[in-house]
């Protein structure tokens, strides 16, 4: 009778523990699930409220550019300063927005970069692949500034679609 | 129309305005009120440009977050105007047109030549 007992006791114990720690698995697969959301999330809020402050720097830089082409082969190394700033503070925010992608981010880098790989002028002395080097032209700021305009708009338009989105 | 296309307009309208091609003049709104209780928050700039008149200024309106809250946001508006002032054509909304506006304000305002003449004064 206590054999009997003490083996269907047996049985269910061992059950229980099957159970159980099939249990445990299941419970740590799921917090390590809702915890990298957690953290998405999160990162993603943060994201959403450091945007605006580079937005400010985006725009700032837009219309010192504006202020700066008035007078263009005067201002041109201000220019470049103008264009390398940004070109970190775009560099900055790609490094952020790994999951939110921004179209307008790479190609306003690609024409910063492009920039200060050019020379200041065709009068300027430099290394042996200086002379290699073209000219940084009118143009090529001009379109910096409208792909800087087109990165602005896509910006704005993503903070109004957030706001809507975190009510 | 394209996006680019207007943001190259603005960046001409903002060249020719720092070399002075292009004159604007000034004048205080006679009716500052918009639609949707938006204002007129400051002076009307005008120009005229290859036979067309070019209108510029700076409001306020609401930006609605849902259906009952808002918050006001300030706006410059590049319009075509007829020759009676009446708006022909509003150009969409885009950041560049507040460094066409800055670049009109100094300007009209002949900040820069202002300096220029207060640094020229001598200190005995």
């Amino acid at each position: 009778m206590w054999d009997t007992v003490n083996k269907v006791i047996d049985f269910l114990a061992n059950w229980f523990e099957v159970i159980g720690f099939a249990i445990s698995i299941i419970t740590a697969i799921k917090v390590f699930l809702i915890d990298r959301k957690i953290q998405n999330l999160s990162n993603s809020y943060l994201y959403h409220q450091r945007i605006g402050e580079h937005l400010k720097e985006f725009k700032n830089t837009s219309s010192i550019l504006s202020s700066q082409l008035g007078n263009f082969s005067v201002n041109l190394k201000q220019i470049r300063l103008t264009v390398a700033q940004c070109e970190q503070n775009c560099r900055n925010l790609r490094a952020k927005s790994k999951r939110q992608k921004l179209s307008n981010l790479s190609i306003v880098i690609k024409a910063a970069v492009s920039i200060r790989k050019n020379r200041l002028d065709q009068g300027q002395k430099g290394g042996i692949f200086q002379k290699y080097k073209s000219p940084v032209t009118e143009k090529q700021i001009d379109t910096f500034y409208e792909k800087l305009a087109l990165l602005i708009a896509e910006i704005e338009h993503l903070i109004q679609d957030n706001k809507k989105s975190f009510k | 129309m394209i996006y680019e296309k207007v943001t190259q307009f603005v960046l001409k309208l903002i060249k020719l305005t720092k070399s002075g091609e292009l004159q604007w003049t000034s004048a205080v709104p006679t009716n500052r009120t918009l639609v949707d209780d938006g204002f007129i928050a400051d002076k009307l700039y005008d120009s005229t440009i290859s036979g067309k008149y070019l209108r510029v200024y700076r409001y306020r309106t609401k930006d609605y977050e849902d259906d009952y809250n808002f918050i006001w946001i300030e706006r410059v508006s590049l319009q075509l105007i007829d020759i009676a002032g009446n708006t022909e054509f509003e150009y969409k909304y885009e950041h560049s047109f507040n460094d066409l506006y800055a670049a009109i304000r100094e300007q009209v305002s002949g900040a820069d030549q202002f300096i220029d003449e207060i640094l020229a004064i001598p200190i005995d």
